[in-house]
């Protein structure tokens, strides 16, 4: 069978609910806008490029123009050549011009250098291409910053090791014609906000030198790409949006596994159904990538199909977060290349990675948003085949709710980017960094008018000294090192078996580990099992040794949250706010040993680890307990999970964040205030101001909530609401609207502590 | 009082502030056309070793090549203090000191020090003229500290980095002789330990960023007063521990007495290329009862060392004379004699017999290399016979 003659039999599948047929579209060709270094057109016509997609070549007259530009491109459509060629003519027509490349991270990094060295050693051998990060040689250093044409870096390496030693980098800051910003839609929210006051700083620090580099974005589809560019940029930029990349007829299924179950509700598992999709397009050669949501599920899944694929097992790969970069690079050109026929991923590979475009994708239960949903989908995706997209619901209710209303998914924008740069919290740790780079000026600006204040008050703290009509640092301390850009911490646990030679196999960041290396844990790799004999939690060593059993586990963490100070308060008739700081506890209690195929619990095992714990602020909001005599305890719990979901949805549109870095934690009787209360804490360590925004905000936000609430125009609850009324169970979206009402009640102003 | 609270108070505040007059710990203000730095000087007799001087021999034992030639470019010492060790484009280096060997005899001292960052330029500019003429720097640690700062500092003042036409660290040769016994090789250590210098009163390194900050803040000259002291006490251990490496590593035998630094400066000098005198420092080292690990070391590096430059005669010699020593420390001595008995002499009962010695000494773990060798030798020795 080929790929259409699949897709009939799919058609008359009685799961499917929805079929969606994207129409095949032509290319927009144009050729190369003149004027570019003839050496480069050379390169370009050597590696098959005669001409470009309209999108590429008007970014690429927009950046030779000297405009800031911010692509929007879909998978798979020449992104990097709208900001290689601009560079790579500049260089070869001044021999002294710079450029640096911002990528999120080391592995998307890596993944570019190969392709932008193909195309600069093409057109010139003397244009040297580096990455600098962490992992670079301290010998290779010196070289890269005498020598370097392009840097290749990430946010992070920007922030610590480049810019507070920027002396050691006068010749790129002195020539910088181009910062490249790839992966745009990742800085959102917080780590956003701390990348827009990094390129204020990066700016600065070309002023200082006398360079004005232009700014070439590059990000996937999200509902605002010029306003996240213009808020990291500090400036406006030219938005090219219009795809000129051809692709073939493109199907998108939505498939809802059968019901097992009828009194329970219980469906077939996504995952079972995700594997009986995929092997039915591997056994007939279609080139397929499978989306798992998590780790454990990515490997499980991976073993299956390796087991369904018999001899061709090895064309069947993993792919996720803790592989090896080497391992990764090379299942990446696999994909390119075609020998690999399958690939099964956590949303790793939904980033810019190159892997070409294959026939197929899978995914395995809804990723949780709608800009990754299209990612994923488009991994799939031909230049002139046909491809599909199948997304197979789970039985939770956000699926369900997607699953059978298609129209929410198709018809809504994808979500938006959010940053604020003027975080006062965020806008302060930066504020140092930069004092730490150059002197302040009077008069001058960092981002916002109140710089003057902002500096007065360092000033006070006793890090700034004053002199003449300049702010200097003067502390011992070096700030960029006190600053993370990320909540999560860079270390990790090196997983080492024992069997081979004390090998290192893989890595798992420290905050996952509990769950999936805790000892006696089945680790799976590859879709190898490993068992866990010892966790050294202190040295961050996992020692492991392969097994063949027939079950795997899987960890549970349980969240507890404890206000350890209430720092504002507001009382109101029937309700109670409050701001305060908290710590956070998520602990790996145990794990269940699933058995393979059939999923059963087999049997359960304790964990001994250290929790983790967060200090942080939270806001709080509870609720009189007269007043909601009426409600059953169902009901409540139902209320208060609903009004938690419009929290989560609605105050990151007030504090301009992402969804992650704000949390929402319902309880039924909180023992802070003996009452039923909805927590909403900043993710990050000490908290980010958000919360504390959030108690000075929460009429208007809790206005915004009720007026989206009843404008929605679901019937029982959706996942823009109160979350989906897929459940059984008394209508949320009545009891939450109660809730909102009491919380609201009295309220003319602003809260104040 | 939350973050926005507090700038509102301090906007209100800031009108009212004013810069407080500052005290002048010493030294005179100095004019440039970039504004005014203080240069603080001083001068004293010639030190006790000064005989020794020799910047052709520091500038080799330093590892900085041939070293200035004839009448060529003039010898700094340089020290720096700064506002902190993090280095970055925002520490700074606000006392420069610098000190000379006076031709006559004798030497001088000059510190250059910005009361505040407005006085950097006009204190770069200062230190640049006295570093003018491509001068020989010698300082400690400076190769990867005090000098990349300074270059910081003059680009971030869009001056000029002074040209050096040589730059010796004495950390590295000082490190190779003195760590074994020392361990802390920090310079204000080795004036203590070393040159039997007296460092009472002195201010802690770790210290001075705070007392230069309660300086700018307080304005009392009494504050940074002993970092100016302290500046100059390093300065000078520095010149002094020139003149020391000049001195020892002409004569170690005589001028080094612990065994321990005498085979540091074996293993200088053979690192320099001085195998001659590096091998008698060894043998010195050892005869003198160094022990222990440093022992161990020393006898490879010896028996290294001898086997290319002594007669084979006196290489056997030297051999039985670590072997009957009767330091344990190490096998080596069993080790290069076993080998150089059954290869070049081809004397397999005396090879045998030095074998079956070390292996009644032999760690479990060395065991199996001489157990491996005897039972070789004995098949040969079967063989003769």
């Amino acid at each position: 069978m080929n790929l259409a003659q699949l897709l009939d039999v799919l058609r008359e599948d009685p799961c499917v609910t929805h079929w969606r047929t994207l129409p095949a579209r032509q290319a927009q060709w144009r050729p190369f806008p003149p004027g570019l270094d003839p050496r480069l057109t050379g390169a370009l016509q050597g590696l098959g490029i005669t001409a470009l997609y309209s999108h590429q070549a008007e970014a690429i007259r927009s950046a030779l123009a000297g405009a800031d530009t911010t692509v929007v491109t879909p998978t798979a459509s020449g992104k990097t050549l709208c900001y290689n060629v601009p560079v790579l003519d500049a260089i070869l027509k001044d021999e002294a011009s710079r450029a640096l490349y911002l990528f999120p991270t080391k592995a998307l990094a890596q993944d570019q250098l190969a392709e932008l060295r193909r195309l600069s050693e093409a057109a010139a051998p003397q244009i040297k291409v580096y990455t600098y990060d962490g992992d670079t040689e301290p010998a290779a250093r010196t070289a890269i910053r005498a020598v370097g044409h392009i840097v290749v870096t990430n946010p992070d390496m920007l922030h610590t090791g480049i810019l507070p030693h920027h002396t050691r980098w006068v010749r790129l800051f002195s020539s910088l014609k181009f910062v490249v910003v790839d992966e745009l839609h990742q800085y959102r929210g917080v780590f956003g906000s701390h990348v827009a006051n990094l390129l204020r700083r990066l700016q600065r620090v070309c002023r200082f030198y006398g360079s004005s580099p232009v700014f070439i974005c590059a990000s996937a589809t999200i509902a605002n790409p010029g306003e996240l560019a213009s808020r990291l940029l500090g400036r406006e930029a030219r938005v090219v949006d219009q795809n000129g990349a051809p692709s073939g007829e493109k199907h998108f299924v939505f498939y809802n596994p059968p019901v097992v179950n009828r009194s329970l509700g219980i469906r077939r598992s996504s995952t079972l159904e995700a594997r009986r999709l995929a092997v039915g397009f591997l056994k007939a050669g279609v080139r397929t990538i499978v989306f798992a949501r998590s780790r454990i599920v990515t490997e499980v899944l991976l073993s299956y199909l390796k087991a369904d694929a018999g001899p061709a097992a090895g064309a069947v790969r993993g792919y996720r977060g803790g592989y090896l970069p080497k391992e990764r690079r090379e299942i990446e050109r696999g994909l390119r290349e075609g020998s690999v026929r399958a690939v099964v991923s956590t949303n790793a590979l939904e980033l810019g990675i190159d892997i070409g475009g294959l026939d197929a994708a899978v995914l395995a239960g809804y990723p949780g948003s709608i800009a990754s949903t299209w990612q994923q989908a488009g991994r799939a995706g031909r230049r002139t085949d046909t491809s599909v997209a199948v997304l197979v619901a789970s039985s939770s209710a956000l699926d369900q709710f997607v699953v059978t209303r298609p129209d929410y998914f198709f018809h809504k924008s994808p979500e938006h980017g959010l940053v604020n740069p003027d975080n006062l919290y965020i806008l302060m740790s930066h504020l140092k960094c930069a004092a730490f780079e150059l002197p302040f000026a009077d008069g001058e600006e960092f981002g916002v008018s109140t710089t003057p204040a902002l500096l007065e008050f360092l000033g006070e703290e006793g890090v700034l000294r004053r002199t003449g009509d300049r702010w200097h640092w003067m502390s011992a301390s070096f700030p960029a090192e006190e600053i993370s850009l990320r909540s999560a911490s860079a270390e990790n646990v090196v997983i080492i078996d024992t069997t081979r030679g004390a090998r290192v196999i893989g890595e798992v960041d420290r905050f996952s580990a509990p769950m999936l290396v805790h000892e006696d844990a089945i680790y799976l790799h590859e879709g190898r099992q490993f068992h866990v004999d010892k966790l050294d939690w202190a040295e961050g060593k996992a020692y492991v040794r392969p097994v063949d059993v027939d079950y795997y586990t899987d960890a549970e963490l349980s969240v507890d949250l404890k206000v350890l100070a209430c720092n504002k308060e507001a009382a109101r008739p029937a309700a109670t706010h409050g701001w305060g700081d908290v710590r956070v506890n998520a602990l790996v209690p145990m794990y269940k040993k699933v058995k393979l195929h059939t999923h059963e619990n087999i049997g359960s095992g304790r964990v001994h680890l250290p929790e983790s714990e967060l200090h942080t602020t939270a806001y709080w909001a509870a609720v009189s307990e007269e007043a909601l005599e009426g409600l059953s305890k169902p009901e409540l719990q139902g209320a208060l999970s609903g009004l938690a979901n419009l929290l989560a949805n609605i105050a990151p549109l007030y504090l301009l964040c992402d969804r992650r870095d704000i949390r929402v934690v319902p309880q039924l009787k909180s023992p802070f205030t003996g009452l039923p209360t909805v927590f909403c804490y900043d993710a990050y360590p000490g908290g980010t101001g958000l919360s504390e925004r959030l108690f000075s905000l929460a009429p208007a936000v809790l206005a915004a909530a009720a007026d989206l609430l009843a404008g929605c125009q679901c019937e029982a609850g959706c996942p823009s609401c109160v979350g989906p009324a897929i459940t059984a169970g008394p209508a949320p979206k009545q009891a939450a609207g109660l809730l909102l009402q009491l919380l609201g009640e009295g309220d003319g102003h602003g809260l104040s502590g | 009082m939350d973050l926005a609270a507090r700038l509102e108070l301090l906007k209100s505040r800031a009108q009212e502030r004013q810069a407080r007059p500052r005290g002048l710990p010493e030294g005179e203000p100095t004019a440039t056309p970039v504004g005014t730095a203080v240069v603080s000087r001083h001068s004293g007799p010639p030190f006790p070793e000064a005989g020794a001087w020799d910047p052709d021999r520091l500038a080799w034992l330093a590892g900085g090549g041939p070293g200035p030639r004839g009448a060529g470019p003039k010898v700094i010492f340089l020290d720096t203090e700064t506002t902190g060790l993090a280095g970055g484009t925002g520490t700074y280096a606000f006392l420069v000191g610098i000190l000379r060997l006076v031709p006559a005899g004798g030497w001088e001292i000059q510190q250059f020090f910005m009361g505040d960052p407005g006085e950097e330029a006009a204190m770069l500019t200062l230190l640049a003229e006295a570093l003018a003429g491509d001068p020989v720097i010698v300082t400690y640690n400076g190769k990867a500290f005090d000098w990349p700062l300074l270059e910081t500092r003059f680009i971030l003042s869009r001056m000029q980095v002074p040209r050096v036409s040589l730059h010796l660290d004495l950390l590295f040769p000082a490190r190779r002789v003195w760590r074994e016994r020392l361990k802390d090789c920090s310079l204000s250590n080795l004036h203590l330990a070393v040159l039997g210098g007296d460092r009472t009163g002195d201010v802690p390194g770790w210290e001075i960023p705070s007392l230069y900050f309660e300086y700018q803040r307080l304005g009392e000259a009494g504050a940074i007063v002993p970092v100016f002291s302290h500046n100059r006490a390093d300065i000078r251990a520095l010149a002094e521990l020139a003149l020391r490496l000049c001195r020892i590593s002409r004569d170690p035998l005589a001028t080094l007495e612990a065994p321990e630094d005498l085979a540091g400066m074996g293993r200088l000098l053979a690192a320099r290329g001085q195998g001659g005198l590096g091998r008698e420092c060894l043998e010195g080292a050892v005869s003198r009862g160094l022990a222990g690990p440093p022992r161990a070391a020393a006898e490879r590096l010896l028996l290294r060392i001898a086997r290319r430059q002594l007669p084979e005669a006196a290489y056997v010699k030297l051999c039985y004379r670590l072997l009957d020593s009767g330091d344990r420390s190490s096998l080596w001595p069993h080790d290069a004699l076993a080998k150089h008995l059954e290869h070049r002499r081809r004397d397999y009962a005396a090879a045998e017999a030095v074998t079956a010695a070390a292996l009644r000494e032999a760690t479990a773990e060395a065991q199996t290399a001489f157990a491996h060798r005897l039972a070789r030798l004995r098949r040969k020795l079967a063989l003769q016979a």
